[in-house]
């Protein structure tokens, strides 16, 4: 684990006994921006950053899941990669406890529901249905994601975490299969308040589908190349799920006028004038989930002060199952000194900042491969590297010479043919795993 | 015989089984068209109650939608909070006669209010339903409806509704709905596969034919014509369902295959059948033919002595004097006697023989008169005593090639017919000619004759003419039918002249023997 990384959960863990030995808040909200002074009389573009850190509830209190997983098994399933997903399955049910709900939906040419949405209490009965599971025909899933969610649905509540985890290998072929088909699902599924979390096996299935889906409905995404990996991808997502504090967080930025939200980086958000809404459907335990908005501010003269934005979150409280709200607000100094503007940059945020730009480059770079400009799109990860170490050291941000180090093994591969297809699944896993900001660690 | 037989029977066995099998065809035929009918019939009731359920999703769902237009006013804040979180709302509208109110160019709007508005120019939707409004009695018509177009990759849904209206503006508000969403409502709404669909399919096509969803764990091959075909209706008329079931369940295999096994088991039971008939049938002629030689040796055993009676008896006639005439007369019974025994054992073994196929054509140069004279005299006794009178007019008188054996036993034949069944007439007239290579013997009597529907059937083995006359009469009834083959073998022929037959008085037998042409 990165060094900055450490740093930052220690904080956040620090700040929130500190935070909760005082309002017992579950949920942190810190405004600030890349710079909080700016040279004066020009129009700059700024950053802002909306982070958001789940505090911690205890395995006692936690937060009931209801979960539906969703099994791929089409033909292309059978044997090693079967066998791995039934054990990564009865890991995950080995995990949840008679709080829970969990129902197993698998799909091939047509839907089944394995094991309708029940609580978890006869474990036995749901491990007999996992392992009668057999690989055979093709890939509605479509549809198997809707019968999953439906099963979800069953117990919809706002106090459980509801989601989806679909496990596939293939390309959708029965039913609606575009990237944006399956996104308007999940869209949707996310304004119900439950997320899906994709998974997708070895090199067969469609990584802008799946990621897609997981971006539109705010779940997780891995791409697990390695079928060993499975079960401990599952593990990941378990554990994710079990330490959810807050759901439907709803963000609110209002900017004054003259200062215009130019766009969001990494996330889905709705800019209408100088306001910003956006949805995050759940805030884990010791993890912050932010939302950066790039920023124009208007000319100001020398010395005076600007109010930049008020933020507004309306969360559901998992401790005391309650909704609530928290607010907060930021500003910037006008100054004629370069220095004081240099000095005072939150590094924290530019990085988040450079690490969400590097993560729009690296999709660019992939539109561009996708177009056969292999040539254009190595240019633009190598120039991305370059631009990395040289935030790394300028910041010295250790997690930016990690991820410039990654831009540079994926500007190389970029060019490999027959690694293509792994080193892009690999690449739109880690650009989602940013912008979501994912995190999938002990 | 035996070869009739087998054919008989395997006639028998094989019209059952041809009638069977075209039966059992024709059934199976038959079956079909029904049970395709009912397939059929089946399918329709089925996607029914599919197309029903879709039906009921877009009631509840315009329901939802009028709850929707009603509950929100025309500030644009709260339309937009709606429609950032409902699950179905992909974007509200509100327009009027001459277009768009909101989303409109005149406030700050959203990526997704501008790509609205770009779509709705793009897609040619005139808002022509607001026309509508236009009409007399505005009041009347029910202002509310659907509009689907097809964008992107599938059919896409709007549903508008009147909101206000006075006698110069008509607004209506309109909901563009995600469509990945109304899908996965309306699949929601569907059966997923389980125990009970386990035997069909059914899919709901999309207007290009491209499967939206589908259950049942039936899977036909792509070539494969589906049983049963449904469209929808509005708003997804382009939209159709088909019904697939699978040939092998409803028990059609179940019942071919008792078809089949039972027809197996009547062929079974017919060639079964068949060969114990025929093993049946064998037996009893082996045991016919056994008693047959049972009878033929007997007869044998029984011939060598009695021939040995007859010429020591007939030896011993010469030696008595008139004296001893009484004696002479009781040699004579026993002479007379041996002889007709000796007829009827020669009798039983041509008969015998020619079950066979068996008796020898022995001909000789002869004289048949000859022949004719020695047999008449074995019988001069027995005239004598039953009173018959013999006539004779006897012309053939030229040497020619006869088998005296077959002629002798012929004669005797005919003869003890008369004695048996016509002494009451006490007259016998036998006359004989010569007609170039055709021997004619004709034997007449005056007795009771038979009848002429008997005419044929008298010349069979074992028959007797059943009277009063002939009851209690012995015999063994071969003797016509023995005179008859005889006659064949002789290149000849024996009949009843019909004459005796219409005279009512006697009967006339005329055997014709053809003598072979010398040399061959």
């Amino acid at each position: 684990m990165k060094p900055t990384a450490i740093s930052r959960v220690l904080s956040v863990i620090f700040l929130s006994i500190f935070v909760s030995a005082l309002s017992a808040a579950t949920v942190d909200l810190e405004v600030s921006v890349s710079n909080p002074y700016l040279l004066a009389n020009q129009e700059q573009s700024i950053f802002l950053k909306v982070g958001l850190t789940g505090g911690d509830l205890g395995e006692e209190r936690r937060t009931p899941a209801n979960v539906s997983i969703v099994l791929d098994r089409s033909g292309s399933m059978d044997g090693e990669k079967m066998a791995r997903a039934k054990e990564a399955a009865s890991i995950a049910i080995s995990m949840l406890d008679d709080r829970d709900i969990v129902s197993i939906v698998t799909y091939s040419d047509t839907v089944s529901v394995l094991v309708p949405a029940t609580r978890v209490s006869d474990r036995q009965f749901i491990q007999r249905r996992i392992e009668s599971v057999f690989a055979d025909g093709s890939t509605a899933l479509f549809a198997g994601v809707s019968k999953g969610a439906d099963e979800v649905s069953k117990f919809l509540e706002r106090n459980s975490v509801n989601r989806v985890i679909l496990l596939s290998d293939g390309l959708a072929n029965v039913g609606p299969d575009s990237p944006k088909a399956l996104g308007s699902l999940g869209e949707s599924l996310k304004r119900s308040g439950i997320s899906v979390t994709t998974i997708g096996l070895g090199l067969g299935y469609n990584e802008d589908l799946m990621v897609q889906l997981a971006r539109r409905s705010d779940g997780n995404h891995a791409f697990v190349e390695n079928y060993n990996d499975l079960t401990r991808i599952f593990r990941y997502e378990f554990q994710d799920i079990l330490s959810v504090v807050a759901q439907d967080v709803e963000i609110e930025i209002n900017c004054p006028e003259g200062v215009v939200p130019l766009r969001i980086l990494g996330r889905e958000a709705e800019i209408i004038g100088g306001k910003v809404y956006t949805k995050i459907n759940q805030l884990y335990s010791n993890q912050e989930k932010y939302l950066l908005v790039e920023l124009t501010v208007p000319p100001n003269q020398a010395g005076s002060k600007m109010n930049i934005a008020e933020v507004t979150i309306n969360y559901a409280d998992m401790k005391s199952k309650k909704s609530d709200k928290l607010s907060g607000q930021t500003g910037v100094e006008f100054t004629g000194s370069e220095e004081i503007v240099e000095e005072s940059v939150d590094k924290e945020t530019v990085i988040d900042a450079v690490k969400q730009i590097s993560a729009e480059v690296s999709e660019e770079a992939i539109m561009l491969r996708d177009e056969g400009k292999v040539g254009e799109a190595q240019a633009l990860l190598q120039e991305n590297t370059e631009y990395l170490f040289g935030a790394a050291s300028a910041l010295e941000s250790d997690e930016l010479l990690i991820l410039g180090n990654v831009n540079a093994i994926d500007a190389e591969a970029i060019e490999d043919d027959a690694e293509w297809n792994a080193s892009r699944k690999r690449m739109k896993a880690s650009t989602y795993e940013i912008q979501s900001q994912q995190d999938y660690s002990e | 015989m035996n070869r009739r037989l087998t054919t008989g029977l395997i006639i028998m066995a094989i019209i059952p089984i041809g009638l069977l099998s075209w039966m059992g065809f024709a059934g199976i035929q038959s079956e079909k068209e029904h049970r395709e009918q009912q397939i059929q019939n089946l399918g329709n009731q089925q996607l029914e109650i599919v197309r029903d359920s879709i039906e009921r999703v877009f009631t509840e769902l315009e329901d939802e939608l009028d709850q929707v237009i009603n509950n929100t006013g025309t500030d644009i804040d709260e339309i937009r909070i709606l429609q950032r979180n409902h699950n179905l709302i992909k974007q509200i509208f509100l327009s009027d006669q001459d277009g768009l109110i909101y989303p409109s160019a005149d406030i700050p709007l959203s990526r997704k209010e501008e790509a609205f508005i770009a779509r709705i120019k793009e897609t040619d939707i005139s808002f022509n339903f607001l026309q509508k409004s236009d009409t007399e009695n505005p009041k009347e018509t029910s202002l509310q409806g659907w509009h689907t177009w097809f964008m992107g990759d599938g059919l896409n849904f709007i549903y508008w509704q009147e909101k206000e209206s006075s006698a110069h503006k008509v607004v209506i508000e309109g909901i563009e709905l995600n469509r990945s969403a109304l899908l996965s409502r309306i699949i929601n709404s569907l059966p997923v596969t389980n125990e009970e669909n386990s035997t069909i399919r059914i899919s709901l096509f999309d207007v290009n034919g491209n499967i939206l969803y589908q259950w049942g764990s039936w899977s036909p091959a792509n070539n494969i014509i589906s049983d049963s075909v449904m469209p929808l209706n509005n708003p997804v008329s382009s939209w159709h369902l088909e019904y697939f079931l699978d040939p092998g369940s409803l028990n059609t295999g179940g019942n071919r295959l008792f078809l089949a096994i039972s027809l197996m088991t009547m062929f079974l039971v017919i060639i079964t059948l068949s060969i114990y008939l025929y093993k049946e049938s064998t037996r009893e002629m082996r045991e016919a033919s056994q008693k047959v030689s049972f009878v033929n040796q007997v007869s044998h055993e029984l011939k060598t002595p009695l021939t040995n009676i007859r010429m020591y008896a007939e030896l011993l006639e010469t030696k008595f004097t008139k004296e001893e005439r009484k004696t002479k007369k009781q040699l004579n019974i026993i002479i007379s006697e041996s002889n007709r025994l000796g007829r009827l054992i020669n009798n039983v073994l041509s008969f015998a023989k020619d079950q066979k196929n068996g008796v020898t054509f022995n001909p000789v140069r002869s004289v048949p008169d000859e022949i004719i004279k020695g047999t008449l005299d074995s019988f001069s006794y027995s005239f004598k005593t039953k009173g018959i009178k013999l006539y004779t007019k006897l012309k053939a008188t030229k040497t020619v090639l006869i088998d005296p054996d077959i002629l002798g036993q012929i004669l005797s034949n005919l003869i003890s017919n008369v004695e048996k069944y016509a002494a009451d007439g006490k007259w016998i007239k036998v006359e004989s000619s010569l007609m170039d290579e055709t021997f004619i013997l004709t034997v007449r009597d005056r007795g009771p004759g038979i009848p002429e529907n008997l005419k044929e059937k008298i010349f069979g083995p074992f028959f007797r003419v059943s009277n009063k006359l002939t009851d209690g009469v012995s015999g063994t009834g071969i003797g016509l039918s023995l005179v008859r083959t005889l006659a064949e073998i002789h290149g000849g022929s024996v009949v009843l002249l019909s004459e005796a037959a219409s005279s009512n008085v006697g009967a006339i037998f005329q055997v014709r023997l053809k003598s072979p042409k010398e040399g061959t």
